[in-house]
């Protein structure tokens, strides 16, 4: 893996060429064939392996972890420069969705350790990736809050009637 | 060293969990403090922002969509906060925050979020870690109500989005208002 990768990636853009040496040492790469869970719901956390990935190449499907048979599955594809993993990483807790390869995917992760060693090694670096993720979290909160919104109109437009 | 204002210090509550006194001070720097009144508005949805707003004293009202399909959510009061999704990424607010009761509140501005992160990276990561850690939880409470969109609708389980109002206040709620009583 070289920098030039990570800094193509949405979530790293804007990181200093030395921030991203320091990363591309932290992170790790892994390679993952089609079918293989990256990710298994209800998994629990061990803090110190508890990692967040983000897919420099293929696609990962996502699919929400349900508990009664009224409740609808969501399934999602995340592609190159997706992250996924960041509410056990940051909170712990067992998994909540499954992430399963489609097709060959190569990723890299970060393990909570691991971003401990760096918030004490390079405090800059790990506040600089926090900001990152914690932009990107907001990012995925308000394009939520925006397909909520937009569907409140549509049912009160009449775009929404009984199924 | 003690906290130069203990009460504000107070209202920053959780945000700064793990941060040491002289990372609070430096925060309390940055941030300012407004005297606002009943009725009056300080975030209007739709419009730009860029500011996280935390209440000292008082309460907040948070409403989303326009006049007859309008939603209340839960009142925020001391120790919580709205907006930080625009403190992080600046942009359009996703709802309108008024002054419920006369309120003392904190505003803490993206610039100054960038200025605090280049000058103290330590409490910068305590508070980010704070927000986030909030962010992902109530993005993984929304997506337990499992919302599946089909030809343009949201729809939990089989019924149609709007013919379930509360169910559409609970999740905004849980997007929009930060989650209470997590200790």
């Amino acid at each position: 893996m070289s920098i030039a990768k990570l800094r193509d990636l949405p979530v790293f853009k804007g990181l200093k060429d030395t921030h991203l040496k320091a990363l591309e040492e932290t992170l790790d790469f892994s390679t993952y064939p089609d079918g293989r869970f990256m990710v298994k719901a209800g998994k629990e956390s061990t803090r110190d392996k508890d990692e967040f990935f983000v897919i420099l190449g293929g696609k990962v499907i996502v699919s929400t972890h349900t508990t009664s048979p009224n409740q609808v599955p969501v399934e999602r594809t995340l592609n190159v420069g997706d992250i996924f993993g960041l509410v056990t990483f940051l909170n712990g807790g067992a998994r909540t969705a499954n992430c399963r390869a489609d097709g060959f995917v190569s990723a890299v992760s970060l393990k909570r350790k691991r971003y401990e060693e760096l918030l004490k090694s390079n405090p800059t670096l790990a506040s600089e990736l926090l900001f990152v993720l914690a932009a990107q979290l907001a990012r995925d909160v308000r394009a939520c809050n925006t397909g909520i919104l937009q569907a409140i109109e549509n049912a009160a437009t009449g775009g929404a009637r009984k199924a | 060293m003690e906290i130069v204002d203990p009460k504000l210090g107070k209202a920053l509550g959780r945000l700064t969990r793990g941060m040491s006194e002289a990372d609070v001070n430096r925060l309390l720097y940055v941030v300012c403090v407004f005297e606002l009144r009943k009725g009056e508005v300080i975030i209007k949805q739709g419009e730009h922002a860029h500011s996280m707003f935390i209440v000292e004293t008082g309460s907040l009202r948070v409403t989303v969509g326009k006049e007859k399909n309008q939603i209340d959510l839960p009142e925020v009061g001391a120790g919580e906060w709205v907006g930080e999704i625009s403190l992080l990424d600046p942009g359009p607010a996703s709802a309108t925050v008024r002054v419920a009761s006369d309120a003392t509140v904190l505003e803490f501005s993206h610039q100054a979020l960038k200025d605090f992160l280049r000058t103290n990276p330590m409490g910068a990561c305590a508070l980010l870690e704070a927000l986030a850690s909030d962010l992902a939880e109530r993005l993984h409470r929304t997506s337990l109500g499992l919302i599946e969109s089909k030809d343009g609708r949201l729809v939990q389980g089989a019924a149609p989005i709007g013919e379930q109002r509360s169910w559409i206040k609970d999740l905004l709620g849980m997007l929009l208002v930060p989650l209470k009583g997590k200790s």
